[in-house]
Parts: C-alpha cells; sequence; structure tokens
C-alpha cells in the first residue's frame, strides 16, 4: 500500500491540509509544535481507527473523541481521507475516516477484501517507528525486548498457543494422574470385597473360582466382569431380595476397623505430618518451585557463563563470579524442590490409599444402613464420606490446596478416622447382625460375586479411562515438544535471518568504520538475547559500549530489518516519524543511501524538525521536490502554513512581482548557500576553510563550480579514451550548455567586481534581479539530475575519483580513461 | 499499477506448519488427528485448550494405541 494523495481535516493540531506524495517518499519538516506529528497520526487514525500517542502507558485521561480532533472543531468535522494504491488493485482506492465513527472505514465494498490484510498490518503498528519507540529494541532487558520484538514480529499468538498447549499438556497429565487413582481405587475396592490384602489378578481369580465352585459352576480362566457369573444361577437357597448379607459386610466393618485401628493412625499422622511440613517448607520459599520448572533453564545457563560475568539470558551484568554463584545455589534449591515435590506426591498418595480404601466400604454401609432403616450411625458414615472426598480434592493439588494451618496433621488423621466413627460402626454392625440373619454360604458367594462384578466392571472401566488418558497425555506431550520445537527452529531461523539483514543495514549505515560488524540474536528461553560486535574486541549488548548515536542507528536497522519482513507485500508506507536525532550528518547521508539503495520499492513518510536532514534527503534524491514539504508558522486558527520545496523559485517570481527584491534576494542568496554547501560536499569541493564555520555563497558556489567543470573535463577525456563518441558529444553539448548558464549567473565577477557581489543583489531593481534568478535556477539545475532530483555526487574507487553520477544513473560520467 | 511483492508467511503460521509437519512424524498421533489439529490451527483455535483437548481426545474412539 502506498499513499497517492492525503487529506487532513481538524485531526489535531491540523485544520486542513492536502498532500500528494503519489506513491512516493515525503519529508514533513519544520520546527517543534508545527504539526508535522499530526500528519502521522492522521494516517495512523486512518488505518486503524486510534492514535497511537492517545493510547498506552502514560496516557491516562487522554482520549480519541476529546483529543483527537482539533481542539476548536468536533469530532464529525475530524476527517482523514486518502487515495492509495493497494497491491493487486489498478485503480486508486479512496479511504475515509470521521472521528465520530472511528471503526468505520469508508472504503468501496468491492475493495474490503483486499484492504483487510492492510488494516491487520496497520493494527499492529509495525509500519511506524517513531522516537521514543527506537531504543525500546536496544536497551530494554532481556525479557522486555522480547516483548517488544515479538509484539512488533505479532508473535503473541504463539505465545498464546504454547499456554494453550501447556494447559493441555499439564491437564492430560492431572487426568492421567486422576484415572491413575481411579485403578487404584477400584483395585481398593476387590481386596474389600474378596478380604485380599494386596490386589493380585490371580490371587482375585482363585478367590472367585472359589465362589463359583461353591455354586456348583466350572472355574473360569480369567477373572473379568462379563465372564465371572457366566453359568452362575441363583440358588434356590438364596433370596433373591435379600439385599444385605451381612458376612460379606463384615468384610467392609473389618476394613473400616483397620483403618481406625490405633496403629493405622499412627502411621498415616506420620504421612500427615510429612504432608505438611513439605508444603509448609514449599510454600514458605516459593522459588523453589519456580526454580524447579526452570532447573533446565538454570543448568544449561550455568553452561552459558562467559569469562564476562554477566548474565547470558538478560545480558544484566554480575560482578565476576557471582551470578555461577547465585545460579548454582538456585540449582540446589532447585533439586531440593524437585525432591520436595515428588515427596509430596508420595505422602498424598499414601494419604490417598487410605482413603481409597475407606470409600471401597463406606458407601456399601451407607446403603445397607439407609436399607435396613438404621438411622443411628448414619449421619456420622455420610459426614465421614463427605469430609474424605473434600479431602481427596485437596491431595490431587496439596500445594495450592493444603493449608497445614487450617488443617494440621492430627486433623488429617482424624478425618480419616474420626472419633466417633468406631462406635457408630460398632453399633450398627450389632444392629444389622440383630436384624438379619447370617447368609447361607451360597448367598455369600452370590453376593461376593455380584459384588465383585460390579468391582470387576469398575477396574475394567477405569483401566481403560487409564489406557486412554496414556494415550491422550501422549499425544499431548508429543503435540506440545512438536510445538516447541517448530517454535524455537522457525524463531531461530526468523531471527537469523533479521540479525543478518540487520547487519548489512548497520554496515551499510557506518561504512568502513564498522565493516567486520556482526550481530546475533536468538531465544533464550523467555528473553531474547541480542549481541553486537565491539570493534572486535567480542559480543556485547548493543548498549553496553556503543554510542547513543550508534544504538539510535542500531534501533533503526533492527527496524527497519524487521519491518521489512512483516509488512511486506501488505504495507509498503514505513513512517519514520522524528527518528534521527542522535545521528550525526555523515551517517544520515548513509541513511539515505541505505533508504534509496535498499528499500527503492517502499514509500517512506519522514517527520523531521531538522531542516539539514530535510535537505538531505531532498539533495540525496529520497524525495522530490513535490515531496519536501515544510511546516511553519503554526498557530491554532490556521495550523501549520505549508511550503513546498518546488515554491522555492515561484515564491521568488512572487516577490519579485510584489517588488521586494530584499526578501526574493535573500531567498536566492540562503537557499543557494545552503544548495551549494551541498553540492560541495558530493563533489568533495575544497572551500576556505573558516574557523568559525561561516562560509557563505562566496564560498561555496565558485568551488562547485570549479569541481563540476573539472569533472566535466575529465570524462570529456575519459569518453574520447575509450572512443565512447556519443557520450563524448553529448558532454560536449552539456559542457556549452553550463558555460552559458555560468555566465549568465555572473558569479565568476564577484571576486573582480563589488557591484555584482550577490550581497547587492538586493539592491537591484526587480528586472535587473528578474535574470539573476533564472540563471541561478538554471545553475541549480545542472547539479542535479531531472529524472530522479538527486544531486549529483562523486563516486570514488578506493581514493581514486571514479564517476559522477545521480541516484538513478541517468547521469553517470565515467571519469577513468583508458590506459 | 504496483506489483504486489510476495507476502512472507508470518511467523505464527510457519511455527503451525512445522508443528503439523513434526507431529505428523510422531507415532503418538495419527492422519486424521494432525488433519483435525491443522484445521484448527487455520481457523486460529489452537489456543483454545477446550478444542485441542477434544481433538485429542477424540483421536482414542476411532483407532488402537498406535504406540501397542
Amino acid at each position: 500500500m502506498r499513499i497517492l494523495q492525503l487529506e487532513i481535516h481538524d485531526i489535531r493540531g491540523i485544520r486542513s491540509l492536502a498532500l500528494s506524495p503519489n506513491g512516493k517518499n515525503l519529508v514533513v519538516w519544520g520546527p517543534n509544535g508545527s504539526g508535522k506529528s499530526a500528519v502521522v497520526d492522521a494516517v495512523d487514525f486512518l488505518l486503524t481507527g486510534q492514535v497511537s500517542r492517545l493510547r498506552g502507558k502514560g496516557t491516562g485521561g487522554l482520549s480519541l473523541a476529546k483529543h483527537g480532533p482539533h481542539i476548536d472543531s468536533t469530532a464529525a468535522n475530524a476527517t482523514v481521507a486518502a487515495t492509495l494504491q493497494i497491491p493487486g488493485i489498478e485503480a486508486p482506492v479512496r479511504l475515509m475516516r470521521c472521528m465520530s465513527h472511528p471503526d468505520y472505514l469508508e472504503c468501496p465494498e468491492e475493495h474490503q477484501a483486499a484492504i483487510q490484510p492492510i488494516l491487520q498490518v496497520a493494527q499492529r503498528g509495525q509500519h511506524v517507528l517513531s522516537r521514543r519507540e527506537i531504543l525500546r529494541f536496544i536497551t530494554a532487558e532481556g525479557a522486555t525486548r522480547a516483548d517488544e520484538i515479538q509484539s512488533l514480529l505479532s508473535l503473541s499468538e504463539i505465545e498464546e498457543v504454547r499456554k494453550a498447549l501447556v494447559k493441555v499438556r499439564n491437564d492430560a497429565d492431572k487426568e492421567l494422574e486422576a484415572a491413575a487413582r481411579a485403578v487404584g481405587a477400584a483395585k481398593a475396592a476387590i481386596n474389600v470385597t474378596l478380604d485380599l490384602q494386596e490386589f493380585d489378578p490371580a490371587s482375585v481369580l482363585v478367590v472367585a473360582n472359589r465362589e463359583r465352585a461353591i455354586l456348583g459352576t466350572p472355574p473360569i480362566s480369567a477373572a473379568e466382569s462379563q465372564s465371572l457369573k457366566v453359568g452362575v444361577t441363583l440358588p434356590k437357597s438364596a433370596a433373591a431380595d435379600q439385599s444385605i448379607n451381612v458376612t460379606l459386610l463384615e468384610r467392609d466393618f473389618d476394613n473400616l476397623a483397620r483403618l481406625l485401628a490405633p496403629e493405622s493412625i499412627a502411621s498415616r499422622l506420620v504421612s500427615a505430618e510429612g504432608l505438611a511440613s513439605t508444603v509448609s517448607s514449599l510454600k514458605a520459599d516459593p522459588q523453589k518451585l519456580r526454580d524447579v520448572s526452570k532447573l533446565r533453564l538454570i543448568e544449561i545457563g550455568l553452561t552459558l557463563l562467559d569469562e564476562s560475568g554477566s548474565c547470558p539470558l538478560c545480558e544484566a551484568p554480575w560482578p565476576q563470579g557471582q551470578l555461577a554463584k547465585s545460579l548454582e545455589l538456585r540449582m540446589e534449591s532447585a533439586r531440593l524442590g524437585a525432591q520436595a515435590s515428588s515427596d509430596l506426591k508420595t505422602l498424598a498418595t499414601r494419604i490417598g490409599d487410605d482413603i481409597g480404601l475407606a470409600n471401597a466400604s463406606l458407601p456399601k454401609l451407607e446403603a445397607a444402613l439407609q436399607s435396613a432403616k438404621i438411622d443411628q450411625a448414619l449421619p456420622e458414615l455420610r459426614q465421614w464420606a463427605h469430609e474424605l472426598s473434600l479431602l481427596q480434592a485437596v491431595l490431587a493439588d496439596p500445594i495450592d490446596k493444603y493449608d497445614p494451618t487450617q488443617t494440621p496433621p492430627t486433623s488429617i488423621a482424624q478425618l480419616l478416622a474420626p472419633p466417633d466413627s468406631s462406635v457408630a460402626l460398632q453399633l450398627a454392625n450389632a444392629e444389622l447382625q440383630r436384624l438379619y440373619p447370617v447368609s447361607t454360604p451360597e448367598q455369600t458367594a452370590w453376593d461376593t460375586l455380584t459384588r465383585l462384578e460390579e468391582n470387576l466392571k469398575a477396574l475394567e472401566l477405569s483401566t481403560s479411562s487409564l489406557e486412554a488418558q496414556h494415550r491422550l497425555g501422549g499425544r499431548a506431550h508429543a503435540l506440545h515438544d512438536a510445538f516447541l520445537s517448530a517454535r524455537d527452529s522457525v524463531l531461530g531461523s526468523l531471527y537469523d535471518s533479521i540479525a543478518v539483514r540487520f547487519t548489512e543495514l548497520y554496515r551499510d549505515l557506518h561504512g568502513d568504520d564498522e565493516a567486520t560488524f556482526a550481530a546475533d540474536i536468538h531465544p533464550d528461553g523467555a528473553a531474547l538475547a541480542f549481541n553486537v560486535d565491539f570493534y572486535g574486541r567480542g559480543t556485547h549488548p548493543p548498549h553496553a559500549l556503543h554510542s547513543e548515536g550508534h544504538q539510535d542507528s542500531m534501533g533503526l536497522c533492527l527496524y527497519l530489518a524487521l519491518a521489512e519482513r512483516l509488512n511486506r507485500g501488505a504495507i509498503d508506507l514505513t513512517i519514520l516519524d522524528d527518528v534521527v536525532m542522535s545521528v550525526d550528518s555523515g551517517h544520515r547521508r548513509r541513511l539515505c543511501e541505505l533508504l534509496a539503495r535498499r528499500f527503492p520499492q517502499r514509500q517512506f513518510l519522514i517527520t523531521t524538525h531538522d531542516k539539514t536532514w530535510a535537505h538531505q534527503l531532498r539533495r540525496e534524491g529520497i524525495v522530490n521536490k513535490e515531496g519536501s514539504v515544510e511546516f511553519y508558522n503554526w498557530s491554532l486558527a490556521t495550523g501549520p502554513h505549508v511550503s513546498l520545496e518546488a515554491d522555492m523559485w515561484p515564491r521568488i517570481q512572487a516577490q519579485l512581482g510584489m517588488g521586494d527584491v530584499a526578501s526574493a534576494a535573500s531567498l536566492l542568496r540562503r537557499g543557494s548557500e545552503e544548495y551549494f554547501a551541498y553540492a560541495c560536499d558530493m563533489l568533495e569541493a575544497q572551500v576556505k576553510f573558516r574557523l568559525d564555520g561561516r562560509n557563505d555563497l562566496g564560498d561555496y558556489l565558485p568551488s562547485a563550480v570549479a569541481r563540476y567543470r573539472t569533472f566535466l573535463r575529465n570524462a570529456k577525456s575519459a569518453a574520447q579514451s575509450w572512443s565512447h563518441d556519443e557520450v563524448l558529444a553529448s558532454l560536449i553539448e552539456l559542457e556549452s550548455i553550463a558555460s552559458s548558464v555560468f555566465q549568465r549567473a555572473n558569479f565568476e565577477q564577484w571576486t573582480v567586481n563589488a557591484s555584482l557581489h550577490f550581497n547587492v543583489w538586493e539592491n537591484l531593481t526587480p528586472a535587473e534581479f528578474e535574470p539573476v534568478a533564472e540563471a541561478f535556477q538554471d545553475l541549480h539545475g545542472l547539479f542535479a539530475c531531472q529524472q530522479c532530483g538527486a544531486m549529483i555526487r562523486l563516486a570514488k574507487d578506493g581514493y581514486e575519483p571514479s564517476a559522477v553520477m545521480c541516484n538513478c544513473a541517468a547521469i553517470s560520467w565515467n571519469l577513468r580513461a583508458k590506459t | 499499477m504496483h506489483v504486489p511483492e510476495e507476502r512472507n508467511p508470518s511467523p505464527t503460521a510457519q511455527v503451525l506448519d512445522e508443528t503439523m509437519r513434526l507431529l505428523a512424524q510422531s507415532d503418538a498421533v495419527n492422519e486424521q488427528t494432525v488433519l483435525q489439529l491443522t484445521a484448527l490451527a487455520k481457523a486460529g483455535r489452537l489456543s483454545k485448550a477446550k478444542d485441542v483437548m477434544a481433538v485429542l481426545a477424540t483421536q482414542g474412539d476411532d483407532d488402537e494405541d498406535p504406540t501397542t
């Protein structure tokens, strides 16, 4: 996307402004407070419906509705419209947005789909680099820098996916643990039903076949719920409707009695004390658990430490040896944390097993008592079961859910063996024995098989669920691991390519001074490591040794490398909002070359308060006459006054028309002084040295012209030596034109005749000054390419002048003769 | 007319593509699940843990454990 035309009404400090960059670069320059940044705000608003500088940190109390429109206007009058060139669409597309409806973008229906990718990129703000943002990539801490760059790269979605996949993996692990607990509980229930000490499929089969034998049925080969009662019929002696088998229930009473035995309680108390002390110690030192999750990172960090002693991850400086010591301490802490975490799991499982045993019997007894209408013990048993279920939930996540100060170890022991439960159980058992006769062996065998069938179903189901959870866990881990591996590989290569481009741009910008410059950018855990070479003295964080100016140019190059990659094909517009404050003049010129050579396809909208930089952009051909816009004399009522460089000659004419020769002469003198100072620089012309630096047009112009003549003469000789007749003819023609222009400008008489000096221009009449102005306009034209608008410059091969050329090579004088 | 430059696939899209490529090589996940996860990724829903879990859980319904 490129901007062809831009119309701004009542936005921020602008009342009414129309610019026509025609898809080409545009520089808006002027003093602070002249409304330059309002142009950036307007483009921002058009593309996003927001003004970035009114949002985010430090903008409390600011709002688009109140502070977006011009202070004396209303949101309904605040509009931005632009004619854009959109990739893939032949005709220009006109967009418009009004601050009274910031969410609505007026766009032709047929182009809505094409504009969406552009708006999405714009929403991320990747097309604008402002002065306040430039250093955020350079000086931020590793983790913050990672956030900044990842935000620019729109990597937040990757982080969102990572979080989701970690959650999926953790949930799968938790469900696996729950499934394993369910299997344990099902086995405990079988042990109680069959009065076994330890679960063992062979023992289960033996007992199952023993019960089948009692009922006169042949043995089975495997204890499975489906086959357990195959061939078994209800014995005639058994009562089909007898729901309570006291012989079988006796096993439940015995099971619970074992849990209530003093030695069980004592052993459980030991586990509960261990649980409480481990949880307390982990809660008192939360770093331990955090270190557990970072154990691997800490180990890697230790291996990456170098002699500088600074942190290999976030680059923070540390006193020699201190970081290694700190990391070793944290690794020890992590190991202790890992051990504590493992102990916690063992202790919770041990207590959980007892809960499983209790749960195997309590529901059976509860059902029997309810059926027998024995109410005395029922409330205690229900309360017991309820509290056990609460305890079970706590044990599933003891660090988060268990508070030893609220529930001390003795309370845990009591939850598993409530003081009143023994009496309640004895009462219940006695009452059941009184009400129900002892069951026959056949009845007990039938009831045992029936209950075992139910237990086996639960075991089969929980085992199947465990296997499913195991597979699910495998998939969740595989997905998570594949994602991390892909992320590291893709981002590693992305950062590598950005580092390569960044290095290339930075070397271009600094030339021989940084010919061996190298940079390394790579993700490191949650941080982003960014190190640059410092004149062959090793790599260091960019803000460690480089000057502020170098850091500025690093920020700019890194942004350009990032933005180029991200915006390609969507927004070919890059806005540089006052970003070269601490870059010196020489490097600014190289920046011009870099923008012209490395980014010929991009449209730059550059704002600056620096007139010299604005003129450099113009002279270097980054912007043409129409693309150089000066803002001046801003007032609340009018907004900025706008002056196009293209206006200079018409303005001189206008002043002459009003008879104001002094103003016209002043304009010509100031403009020419600046122009030929630059020409001297571009052609490496010698200028008289003045300690106070106050050179004037009389110093610059003759030197620039002398240099021009010399190179033109050399170019003719070279063309002749190569027998390039056409080139020679065109150079001879140019020489003739140039001579005539030089003569008309009459500057060569300045040294011999004071009355012809530019100092006396203001005393001329309009009629006398007009030919002078015309001659100087032609003189300016000799030093610039009529096609690309750039000023001609000297190209060298080492120390030897090799050519005089412009940016587009329409002017290209070869200076090297055939030897 | 301005000729559009070729757009780089977003880093996110590249990561997701590479994830699915690696996942397809894993024994733990079958082709159908990879396809479902790819569709989920394209719909921008891989960041929804519930949706991902639902896809991973369905694999068990229609095939055997590929690791056994």
